[in-house]
């Protein structure tokens, strides 16, 4: 029951995103379906991942975001820039195919629900997991994180000489 | 778990066509976010499902991931729109700095 309502809004809120005309608006559907999310990630027991969600993604990155909506302005095209009227149908429907190929491929073999260990989800037991078993791909995500601040300097910096 | 999955594929559909729809870069990047977030939702899931926590440190890695792609592709938008051109992802021709 749970899942239904939140699932509702997280979908109902991502359609927002996408159909909305004004940046903006889309923005604030997005805070919507991170917030939906971030309950969901509460249900399944990962309370840490929920309060990680809040503050990294809706927090942090919706303030890029908006700065960089601010900073463009009011587009020229004012309609938001939603695609010509027959790019839509197509769209929808290699979406639609989409969702048949990942329902098909996901449902077929779902696990009965095991019961939940004690701590599971806490700040320890995550912190274990990333700097025990996972160690590698959380080294690896550091590197990524500089080769993502190197190349946004980069384009920042070379912008400003023309 | 299959509601789970159920939500995660509706959710990554949705993010794939708003990625296809919209021409707006910005509002692409917020469905590429979507699609991360769709990804996540089913890793929270397995990890509690199957009782693994390697499924939710994977998450913590996920959403900084998202979060270096978002900047990325801000940085490329901002980039464009300084060199006064639109931002109409029909309207760009050449990737080239």
């Amino acid at each position: 029951m749970t899942l239904a309502v939140l699932g509702a809004a997280a979908v109902a809120a991502a359609l927002g995103v996408i159909s909305a005309r004004n940046p903006v608006h889309c923005v604030l559907w997005l805070i919507a379906h991170l917030a939906a999310l971030a309950a969901i990630f509460l249900t399944l027991s990962a309370e840490f991942l929920a309060l990680i969600q809040i503050l990294v993604n809706a927090g942090a990155v919706i303030v890029l975001f908006l700065f960089v909506v601010s900073l463009l302005g009011p587009s020229k095209e004012a309609e938001g820039l939603l695609a010509r009227r027959g790019e839509v149908w197509p769209a929808l429907m290699a979406g639609v195919v989409f969702l048949g190929a990942l329902l098909v491929m996901g449902l077929h073999q779902a696990p009965a629900p095991g019961s939940v260990p004690s701590g599971f989800g806490s700040v320890p037991s995550v912190g274990n997991a990333l700097f025990g078993p996972q160690l590698l791909p959380f080294e690896l995500t550091a590197l990524a994180l500089l080769v993502a601040i190197v190349s946004v300097v980069t384009l920042a910096g070379r912008s400003r000489q023309p | 778990m299959s509601a789970y999955v159920a939500l995660s594929a509706v959710l990554f559909a949705v993010g794939g066509v708003g990625l296809l729809v919209r021409r707006d870069p910005l509002v692409m990047i917020m469905s590429i976010e979507i699609m991360w977030n769709a990804a996540s939702l089913l890793l929270v899931a397995a990890a509690r499902f199957y009782g693994v926590m390697a499924g939710q440190a994977l998450v913590f890695i996920v959403i900084t991931l998202a979060a270096a792609d978002v900047a990325m592709g801000l940085a490329i938008v901002m980039h464009i729109a300084r060199r006064g051109e639109s931002v109409d992802v029909d309207a760009l021709k050449e990737l080239k700095g």
